[in-house]
């Protein structure tokens, strides 16, 4: 049965280690070209894209995942990024909402998503299930909490699913 | 001595043997390994296997002596350096010890495997001194009247449960 | 001039010497004086205690014979009186004359009463000499021994006789006095040793005696028992203890009042030491006074004699002080000093003579003087005019061969020139010669180098070929031994399996130590062989590190010989021409040098004749020169002497 489930992921490579998030989880993307500087920025919260439409114009707060993946995991990468995925604030979990409400979302002005940054070479695959692990189990708390829920084991690459929620979150200013 | 006698003496030294065999001692099998200069040993029922030339990828929020994941049969094995853990100090490691530890997925990094050495009993030694590495072993065994210390893999585990509950 | 004794150390030693024997004589005279009166003194004492020792003896002697006798006498007497009354009795009819003689008989031999001394007895002897009554032996005629024959003659009196007892070893001194009675012919006999009757003497009238024995005046006599008890005299100083052991016949002993002399005889029969004291103070004391005013004497007469020699001799030696003096300064050359005040004696006919030779000499040495002076002046001429001649001609020499020797240094400058010219054309034709040969070697060596070039070039490469081809070997070992590690690793997760599996995984597991053995051993020869392989490796690394250095020295020579080769070429083009210049010059410089001869010929003829000319003068020079020195040197040891102005002979 396994066999057949499938999940649809973003996978971004980065040669050793590789990264998976749940398409579920930010459906949009986007090429950020320009982007502001936030007044209020963090870390990894440093610009902000502004859509103007008939509806005005919408703040998103983006996050530097790949900045922040390349720190973590200290790989040799000074590639920029460009592309941007979106996300719902709904999506996010309470924690996080009021997390981003009391520093980077602060002052903006109609912001209804926020906007990560993630590496160029982004592809979007279906991952069969059971390629998927959990962490050993000693450091499965630690992983999770820290928005690493599961691995992904491959020949030559391990990689890792990302929980945006957690890691935007959880990370925030750390790293 | 004529063939009868030589034939009796034979069936005696036999069933001396199976005497002998009766009140032997019990022999335990011990892996012997090498971690950096240092040899260490553990209960062969305690490993698993042994791999060479693996892949080990960085895992972040662990503490140091955690060098990262193997991938074995796709599934990823918290890496452990002891000599990171023991004197703060890495190896290169060339072969993993996979450890048979229930519910979990554990290896050990060393640098060589030495050999399996049968032991007495009588060669197996338990630790009086409880000092800040000792606490790893879980006793010593006697080989060619060099002593080894045999690891206490629970103790490791337990270490590595502490510190990232404190991180 | 060496200095002699002066005359008044003469003088001093003449004196000694003279005293000297007198002295000598003086002593010997004193000395044998005095010792001849030592000698005498001593003698005197000596005799004189001798003679009072024999004194002694013979008051000695006096005083116990007479204790003896008077005893012996009274014992013999009573008995014979009581004989008579015996006789008497019987005479008177009292009893019978048998029977008195036998009651005096038994007195007689009475052991009591009739002992004498310690041992003798009374005994009765008929004038024929019959011991008639006797305890020891009666009726034994004793006429045969002499004392018996003496005793028979005088029937009555005194008489000593030696008598040894019976048993006993020595004759001993016996002392007997008889008593005749002549109607029964019975000599009363009590005799006994004498020396048994010392202890009767009288010791007060021996004392007495003694006592009063005086020699000069403060020397006595004593007399010892043999135990040292004074018997007679007194020791008034208390000296008889200081008699030295071994000194004990004859000592000389310190006293209070000086040296006394002690001379103690032994009494043979008493046994008793007789000590004569004389003092030798007096005496003493008289021998120093002498030896004191003999020496006096010889010292004084010495100083005396001394003096008196002593004065005299210097009167006597004054004028030999003068004579020398004078001697001294002729010898230093002051020849104006005379002897003075000259004696009557021979020594003032020396000074005399003296004198006269002095001013003898003195004329002499005034007559050389001025002699000496004239011929000095002459020679200085002569010498003058002879110098300058001979500084006029040697300066003309001396021009001449200035020119010439100019001439010369010219001369032999172009025949330098000419020689060291034909050296460089012939070293120049050579050189064109060399050049040439030269180029053809470097064209030579050049081809050579460049096969080296080529060779070394394929050397490297066939290095590095080989260096490659370790390579891949390398690669091979590599791969074994990795098979090798694994199989290892396989055997011991085999291993790890089987003791999982318990007793059915065994035979397993026994396989299972094998495939790792062998892995073990693969592994060990893989490392020998890297091993191997690592050693080559070193060594063709090293092998194309030295050929690329040897390529590079190569191309060094390569560029070294081309630039030789450029030079070379140069070298040969100028050598050309220096050759033919070479020849011109040597042509020319021949000719200068004949011309040059002919002055050179005449010159000389000049010189030679100027240099005879100059050789005579010198000569005449030479001898005056010689005149001079010889003048002047006697000049000198003349003028050495100072003499007097005026002569009076």
């Amino acid at each position: 049965m396994s066999d057949h489930d499938f999940v649809h992921v973003l996978y971004s490579d980065y040669g050793a280690t590789h990264f998976l998030i749940n398409r579920d989880q930010c459906p949009a993307s986007v090429y950020a070209s320009d982007t502001v500087p936030m007044e209020r920025g963090n870390n990894y919260f440093k610009e902000k894209l502004i859509f103007t439409s008939e509806n005005g114009s919408e703040h998103v707060p983006l996050f530097n995942l790949h900045k922040f993946l390349i720190k973590l995991f200290r790989f040799n990468s000074d590639v920029e990024s460009q592309l941007v995925i979106l996300t719902p604030l709904t999506l996010l979990s309470k924690e996080t909402l009021s997390y981003l409400k009391e520093g980077p979302l602060l002052e903006l002005e109609n912001c209804r998503r926020i906007g990560v940054r993630i590496s160029s070479e982004t592809i979007i695959k279906q991952i069969p299930i059971d390629e998927l692990q959990p962490h050993s189990r000693i450091l499965r708390s630690k992983l999770k909490k820290s928005g690493f829920p599961a691995t992904h084991p491959l020949e030559g690459s391990m990689g890792y699913l990302i929980n945006l929620d957690r890691i935007i979150a959880g990370n925030e200013g750390k790293g | 001595m004529n063939n009868d006698e030589i034939l009796k003496q034979i069936e005696s030294h036999e069933k001396g043997k199976k005497d002998v065999e009766v009140k032997e001692e019990l022999f335990y099998r011990y892996l012997v390994f090498w971690i950096g200069e240092q040899k260490f040993a553990l209960p062969a029922e305690e490993v698993h296997e042994i791999l060479t030339y693996n892949e080990i990828y960085f895992v972040p929020f662990v503490p140091p002596y955690i060098r990262g994941y193997a991938n074995r049969h796709g599934q990823p094995y918290t890496v452990f350096d002891l000599q990171m853990l023991f004197e703060n100090s890495g190896i290169e490691g060339s072969h993993l010890l996979i450890l048979k530890v229930p519910n979990d997925q554990i290896a050990l990094l060393i640098s060589d495997v030495e050999e399996i050495v049968k032991v007495p009993d009588s060669k197996i030694y338990s630790l009086t001194s409880q000092d800040e590495t000792s606490q790893y072993f879980s006793g010593a065994i006697n080989v060619e009247e060099t002593e080894i210390f045999v690891l206490g893999v629970s103790k490791i585990l337990e270490r590595l449960e502490s510190d990232i509950e404190r991180s | 001039m060496k200095r002699r004794k002066s005359s008044v150390g003469l003088i001093t030693s003449l004196s000694l010497w003279t005293t000297l024997p007198v002295i000598l004589v003086l002593l010997i005279m004193g000395g044998t004086t005095l010792w001849v009166l030592g000698n005498r003194v001593n003698m005197l004492v000596e005799d004189n205690a001798a003679h009072t020792m024999r004194m002694m003896e013979r008051i000695v002697k006096t005083e116990v014979d007479g204790a003896v006798k008077n005893y012996l006498r009274a014992a013999a007497e009573k008995n014979r009186d009581l004989m008579r009354f015996f006789y008497e009795e019987a005479q008177n009819g009292e009893m019978s004359e048998e029977a008195a003689y036998e009651r005096i008989r038994e007195i007689l031999l009475d052991p009591e009463y009739g002992q004498v001394g310690a041992t003798s007895y009374l005994a009765g002897v008929t004038s024929g000499g019959v011991l008639e009554i006797h305890p020891v032996s009666p009726g034994v005629d004793a006429s045969g021994f002499e004392f018996m024959q003496k005793a028979m003659e005088m029937k009555n009196g005194y008489l000593e006789y030696e008598w040894k007892n019976v048993g006993e070893e020595k004759a001993r001194l016996k002392a007997g006095y008889l008593s005749y009675f002549e109607p029964w012919d019975i000599m009363v006999w009590a005799s006994s040793y004498k020396s048994e009757f010392y202890s009767l003497i009288d010791q007060r009238s021996l004392d007495e005696q003694v006592s009063s024995i005086r020699i000069d005046e403060t020397g006595y006599v004593v007399i010892r028992d043999s135990d040292g008890k004074i018997i007679a005299g007194d020791d008034t100083l208390n000296i008889l203890n200081k008699i030295p052991a071994d000194k004990a016949a004859h000592a000389v002993v310190d006293g209070k009042n000086g040296e006394v002399r002690i001379d103690t005889q032994v009494q043979e029969d008493t046994g008793w030491q007789v000590s004569v004291v004389s003092p030798l103070s007096p005496y003493n004391r008289l021998l120093w006074l002498l030896r004191i005013i003999i020496g006096l004497s010889i010292v004084v007469s010495a100083v005396l004699l001394h003096f008196v020699i002593r004065s005299l001799l210097n009167r006597t030696l004054a004028p030999l002080k003068s004579m020398r003096g004078l001697a001294e300064r002729v010898s230093q050359g002051d020849l104006t000093g005379r002897i003075h005040n000259l004696s009557e004696d021979e020594i003032g006919e020396v000074g005399l003579i003296f004198n006269h030779i002095i001013t003898e000499f003195s004329g002499v040495l005034a007559n050389n003087k001025s002699v000496i002076h004239v011929l000095s002046e002459s020679i200085q001429n002569l010498s003058t005019s002879a110098q300058e001649i001979a500084s006029t001609s040697n300066e003309q020499a001396a021009a001449v061969k200035e020119i010439l020797s100019t001439m010369e240094d010219a001369d032999q400058v172009s025949k330098d020139n000419m020689e060291k010219i034909e050296e460089v054309a012939k070293i120049a034709n050579n050189t064109k010669e060399n050049v040439e040969q030269g180029f053809a070697l470097i064209k030579t060596s050049l081809s050579k180098m460049e096969e080296i070039r080529t060779t070394n070039s394929e050397t490297i490469v066939g290095i590095k070929t080989l260096g490659e081809r370790i390579t891949s070997i390398w690669e091979i070992v590599n791969i074994i031994n990795s098979i090798a590690d694994q199989t290892k690793i396989i055997a011991f997760n085999a291993e790890l399996e089987a003791a999982a599996a318990g007793e059915a995984g065994k035979n397993f597991q026994i396989v299972a130590g094998e495939i790792r053995r062998l892995a073990d051993s693969t592994v060990n020869s893989t490392n020998e062989i890297k091993g191997k392989i690592n050693e080559i490796q070193h060594a063709s690394d090293k092998l194309i590190v030295a050929s690329e250095e040897g390529t590079r020295r190569i191309t060094e020579g390569w560029d070294i010989s081309t630039n030789i080769r450029g030079i070379f070429e140069e070298v040969l083009n100028s050598s050309e021409i220096s050759a033919h210049s070479a020849d011109a010059i040597s042509r020319s410089t021949k000719m200068q040098v004949s011309s040059f001869e002919q002055i050179f010929t005449t010159l000389k003829q000049i010189s030679e004749s100027i240099d005879s000319f100059v050789e005579s003068t010198n000569y005449t020079n030479q001898v005056s020169d010689h005149l001079t020195e010889i003048t002047e040197s006697f000049g000198k040891e003349i003028n050495g002497y100072t003499v007097k102005e005026e002569e009076e002979e």
